[in-house]
């Protein structure tokens, strides 16, 4: 949504005997196209050249294990890899910025079940205590958050381009879009860079081969350097904490979301257990 | 410009209540209160690390008990009644279930312990999920079975911390945080009065801040066995009014 710049073409077409000028603006790319392969060994090698890395396993081929991974799933995904590559071509019709981020936005959603499944079997099998998978989950809600705030924005812009009179004002409207929308990307970037890190941090150090590095038996906390495990933890609580206080900057309501029903019995045995002195939770259990 | 009457320090409880949403209209009170008289509502430096450590405290009790406990129970009893661990749950399963928390209680009992078990609660929430889930004819495994749990566990979290979030880290509700520099005196005195651990340093900051701001301070709690039962005696040694949110204003006023 950032790397793009406005182009106007105006083409001369012979309909019915008559002459027409036809103007069609696209989007070309400003700089060398990036290709997915590129973008995800980038933050591999910056996630790899940033922690340290168990004496069995070489840095590059983390890098390349973890990279092929993505790309294959990348490939595998027709449905996304067609979205991105729609985006992509330069020929626009309708709305194509928020066709793209919608998509983005109603797949995220509905896989986000899947994700909170993934994060508790993964407390099941380790031995960390579950507020470390909470703040995945917390990283997951921001970024549903954030395709709102951003499918919000991306409406409102592009909706004011399309009704631009000339094409300078069309590319101000697109350049205004950026500005607006160009400090959550990023945020949420860095944001993403963290997580990923943290996870793969933790994987690497629980993993005995790069067979296992797909989904390691248990995680085991003892298996990491405590003080490298806290740097990268707080790393990413900070840069968690300043992207959700950047989203709130963009959208008042973004934290403020309706109790779910289903969460009543829940809801109801932490606000049981959470009144109780913290002795209590100490009682063998 | 009309003068502030004064402002509330808030206890941990206030703070939890209303990030868990439990409409307490107590509080609800309270924050009309407040808007209405333009008092301003404080949390401590205090009062916001224990606010977010019983949160955390919570979340691992919850999911050790079912992953340290309750899996391995179930898990244990089919071995001893030779049936497959993946095989789906029945009712046997919480009948070994019913034997667990019994156990626990009888424990519990014997060791005379006068705090509430927090076994009880979870006990009641985890065998209505799992007779619900029974009455609907679904299969369920005790993998699939934990990780439901773990999920309500952390979907519920997920929402907690955005209430904790807007409320106290980015302080966009009706509560403002205030640090104030503690005297270990004060801390001393509040200790002297029967109220301890971080009890007596969230008073302390109210009284600290009622000292250095002359600003008329009320700390509000819904705590009455530790806090309110003591309140006359806090007043008289250290002159901070201790009061429930219905009555807080009227300290005030």
């Amino acid at each position: 949504l950032l790397d793009i710049r406005p182009i106007e073409v105006v083409e001369t077409v012979k309909r019915y005997g008559l002459k027409f000028l036809r103007i069609t603006r696209k989007f070309e790319s400003m700089e060398t196209p990036k290709s997915y392969s590129d973008m995800v060994t980038f933050q591999n090698e910056t996630i790899f050249n940033s922690i340290k890395i168990p004496s069995w396993f070489d840095a590059d081929k983390l890098i390349n294990e973890f990279s092929q991974r993505s790309i294959k799933n990348y490939e595998d995904d027709t449905e996304f890899k067609k979205a991105v590559e729609d985006l992509k071509k330069a020929e626009r019709i309708g709305r194509p910025l928020l066709s793209f981020v919608q998509f983005v936005k109603h797949r995220f959603d509905s896989e986000l079940d899947s994700y909170l499944e993934t994060e508790a079997a993964r407390f099941l099998r380790s031995n960390f205590p579950l507020s470390f998978y909470h703040k995945f989950v917390v990283f997951d809600n921001t970024f549903q958050e954030f395709l709102r705030v951003l499918e919000d924005r991306v409406r409102k812009y592009e909706f004011l381009a399309r009704c631009s009179r000339s094409f300078d004002m069309y590319g101000k409207r697109i350049n205004e879009m950026k500005a607006a929308i160009s400090p959550l990307i990023d945020q949420i970037d860095a944001c993403n860079l963290h997580c990923s890190r943290l996870k793969r941090y933790v994987i690497v150090w629980n993993a005995k081969d790069y067979a296992e590095l797909k989904s390691p038996k248990f995680l085991d906390m003892t298996n990491l350097e405590h003080a490298e495990f806290e740097r990268i933890l707080n790393a990413y609580d900070n840069t968690l904490a300043e992207t959700r206080r950047l989203l709130l900057r963009f959208d008042e309501d973004v934290l403020c979301k309706e109790s779910d029903s289903a969460e009543y019995a829940t809801r109801k045995v932490f606000s049981d257990l959470i009144a109780l002195p913290s002795s209590s939770l100490k009682l063998k259990s | 410009v009309k003068s502030s009457i004064g402002c509330f320090f808030l206890d941990t409880c206030i703070l939890i209540s209303e990030i868990l949403n439990e409409n307490n209209p107590r509080i609800q009170k309270l924050k009309k209160d407040a808007a209405f008289h333009d008092v301003r509502c404080y949390v401590s430096d205090s009062v916001e690390k224990e606010t977010e450590k019983k949160v955390k405290e919570t979340t691992d009790f919850l999911g050790n008990a079912i992953k340290d406990t309750l899996c391995i129970h179930l898990v244990e009893s089919r071995k001893g009644r030779k049936i497959p661990i993946p095989d789906p749950m029945t009712n046997d399963d919480i009948k070994a279930l019913e034997e667990l928390f019994y156990g626990f209680q009888t424990a519990v009992r014997k060791s005379g312990i006068a705090l509430p078990n927090p076994l009880s609660s979870i006990e009641e929430w985890v065998i209505s999920y799992l007779s619900e889930k029974l009455d609907e004819g679904r299969k369920i495994g005790i993998d699939e079975f934990a990780v439901d749990l773990v999920k309500s566990i952390l979907k519920l979290t997920g929402s907690i911390q955005d209430s904790y979030d807007y409320l106290i880290s980015f302080e966009k509700g009706f509560v403002k945080k205030r640090s104030v520099i503690l005297n270990p005196k004060t801390v001393y005195d509040v200790d002297m009065l029967g109220v301890h651990n971080l009890d007596s340093e969230h008073i302390a900051s109210a009284v600290e801040n009622q000292r250095n701001s002359s600003e008329k301070t009320a700390f509000v709690t819904l705590d009455f066995s530790t806090i309110l039962s003591k309140c006359d005696n806090i007043r008289t040694t250290l002159g901070i009014e201790c009061c429930d949110p219905l009555y807080a204003l009227h300290h005030l006023l």
